[in-house]
């Protein structure tokens, strides 16, 4: 028998908490990050004592603690999704989906006022960038298994 | 058992539109790493501009950033859209790109916190970049350890009991 029959098991169930985030480490880290860099582009943004970052120069306050509180909800229910504690799969699709949008706002606005104010950031506008596509990749395969999720209960099959 | 993570695409293999689709994440993350090892090599010899964050770290480091970056995260992308019938192939590939690409983080992190500890979310990012890397590998060392004994054991139990088998043929 070859390991790809194996690829192609039924739906999965009673995975644990440790499972859920190995199999998805990427996306759990970079939702931690996301925190991590919103909390610190909030605090220096808001506390000029504060010094954690040097992206935020020139970006008005306001938008900036905005950005931040969109990352920091987004990557949480991102995160709760990802882990989606005692809930169904589709339950825990729907809050990532949720916070993939709300964090998917952050990077753009945090991406495109980056680009206004520091064109020569490429690397923090590139990573906006990567992650926007990397989260419609995302919404589209949550969308496609939600659909096949629905279908197995529906048909059995 | 951690089996999402070959998510069951139906009784078929998985299309390459499928791979890219299931791994987005990992997928964008090993091209801007391979990026940004590209940024790192540009910045060490030709005054590209791109960024300033390369500069602050000597040049040998900055040079093998870039190489460990570009080539472990091109390996690490091969790895996940590997289509081989036998899916621990693209597994083997991950990990040795994982082991690269961490390296380059890793390089990069100490070098940055030992140039400039207060940019925090740069060397937190490459931690972080090398946990998720990390997380990954374990993952797939885990799923192909599980599906390595499930074989071994459905193997067993084909066998028939000895009682069942034949009588041996009679001698003169």
């Amino acid at each position: 028998m070859s390991l790809s029959e194996y690829e192609n098991a039924g739906p999965v169930a009673h995975l644990t908490h440790r499972d859920r985030v190995l199999d998805r480490s990427m996306e759990a880290a970079m939702a931690a990050w996301s925190i991590y860099s919103a909390l610190a582009i909030g605090l220096t943004a808001a506390i000029p004592s504060v010094r954690l970052t040097n992206t935020v120069d020139g970006l008005p306050v306001i938008l900036t603690i905005l950005i931040a509180m969109f990352l920091i909800i987004g990557n949480t229910s991102i995160l709760r999704g990802l882990i989606r504690g005692g809930g169904t799969l589709r339950q825990g699709w729907r809050i990532e989906r949720n916070g993939i949008v709300i964090s998917g706002t952050g990077w753009l606005a945090y991406g495109t006022a980056v680009f206004i104010t520091k064109p020569t950031s490429t690397l923090i506008m590139s990573l906006s960038i990567m992650l926007l596509t990397g989260y419609a990749f995302r919404l589209v395969d949550i969308g496609r298994k939600t659909k096949r999720n629905i279908h197995y209960y529906a048909t059995g099959t | 058992m951690p089996f999402s993570a070959i998510w069951p695409i139906g009784r078929r293999p998985a299309s390459l539109g499928e791979r890219c689709l299931v791994h987005s994440i990992p997928l964008v993350v090993a091209i801007w790493g391979a990026y940004f090892g590209l940024v790192a090599l540009l910045e060490s010899f030709l005054d590209t501009d791109l960024t300033t964050l390369i500069l602050m770290i000597p040049l040998p480091i900055a040079v093998a950033v870039g190489v460990f970056q570009i080539v472990g995260n091109t390996t690490f992308a091969l790895g996940l859209l590997n289509g081989n019938d036998d899916i621990s192939v693209g597994w083997h590939i991950e990990r040795k790109g994982i082991a690269l690409a961490i390296s380059g983080w890793m390089s990069y992190a100490v070098s940055v916190f030992i140039t400039d500890p207060r940019s925090t979310v740069q060397w937190t990012l490459c931690l972080t970049m090398s946990l998720g890397l990390a997380g990954r590998a374990v993952l797939t060392w885990r799923a192909e350890h599980h599906i390595r004994s499930t074989m071994i054991e459905e193997e067993h139990d084909a066998e028939p009991p000895l009682h069942d088998h034949p009588p041996a043929p009679e001698t003169d």
